[in-house]
């Protein structure tokens, strides 16, 4: 499933998904894994891109029910 | 001839060669680092250069090129043992065995975007992958052309150039359809 709030939370701060990527330590093709939702990242992956957004895990990364 | 038999002249003809080689990688390496300042060409990449991701798919691409390299080995034993002829020297076979499953696990890693780790950059290496495929291509062309290529009907050692030079190639163009496909990746995200 896509991570549309990824995207949004990154968009809202003007950043490329490189730029993100440097941020956090990953390569670009994997910050795009992420956002589109073929990689799920591990939980210290996770923390480091909630830093850089400066948001909180339920807000980047908590699954609505549907 | 045996290794035994090989002149001096015919050993110092292989060490000029490698150092031949050596020395054209060494001037692509030097143009490629002006070009590119901020990558590094011919540094080995620990696992920490890459991320999570990429060590996963290397993880399992290795995983598929083990099983390529186990059923091709055995494709070549029964085929040896079927039609009992021997077409490829035995060297050879498992050689092109080899060459398959490092093809798979390249390939594999080159579209999932885990050949190369976050410090590198893969454009700086398509000048040094095309120079490395057209000499190994050179040089197997030669043999091709002007033998022996052949000995005694059995695919022989002289076409491991040929062999790598294919190889060689296939990876050169894969690094180039998947650099484009990330540029383009790349503007659709800034879009």
């Amino acid at each position: 499933m896509k991570n549309l709030k990824l995207k949004a939370a990154r968009a809202a701060l003007d950043l490329s998904q490189q730029q993100l990527a440097d941020m956090v330590g990953v390569s670009r093709q994997t910050m795009n894994a992420i956002e589109k939702g073929d990689y799920n990242p591990t939980i210290n992956l996770c923390r480091a891109i909630c830093k850089a957004l400066g948001k909180t895990l339920d807000e980047l990364f908590w699954e609505e029910d549907t | 001839m045996s290794a035994n038999t090989h002149s001096v002249s015919y050993v110092l003809g292989i060490i000029c060669g490698v150092a031949s080689v050596y020395l054209i990688l060494l001037i692509v390496s030097l143009v490629a680092k002006a070009k590119y300042p901020d990558t590094r060409l011919f540094r080995f990449c620990r696992n920490r250069d890459y991320d999570e991701r990429q060590l996963a798919v290397r993880g399992r691409a290795a995983g598929y090129a083990y099983v390529a390299l186990a059923l091709t080995v055995f494709a070549y034993g029964w085929a040896t043992l079927m039609f009992d002829m021997t077409i490829i020297d035995p060297f050879m076979g498992i050689f092109i065995c080899i060459i398959f499953s490092i093809a798979v696990y390249v390939l594999i890693c080159i579209f999932q975007g885990a050949y190369f780790s976050r410090i590198e950059n893969p454009k700086s290496f398509i000048l040094l992958f095309s120079a490395l495929a057209a000499l190994n291509l050179l040089i197997g062309i030669r043999f091709l052309i002007h033998g022996p290529f052949l000995e005694d009907g059995v695919l022989s050692l002289n076409a491991i150039n040929l062999i790598v030079g294919l190889l060689v190639l296939v990876v050169d163009i894969a690094v180039i359809v998947k650099s484009r496909m990330d540029s383009r990746a790349e503007e659709i995200d800034e879009d």
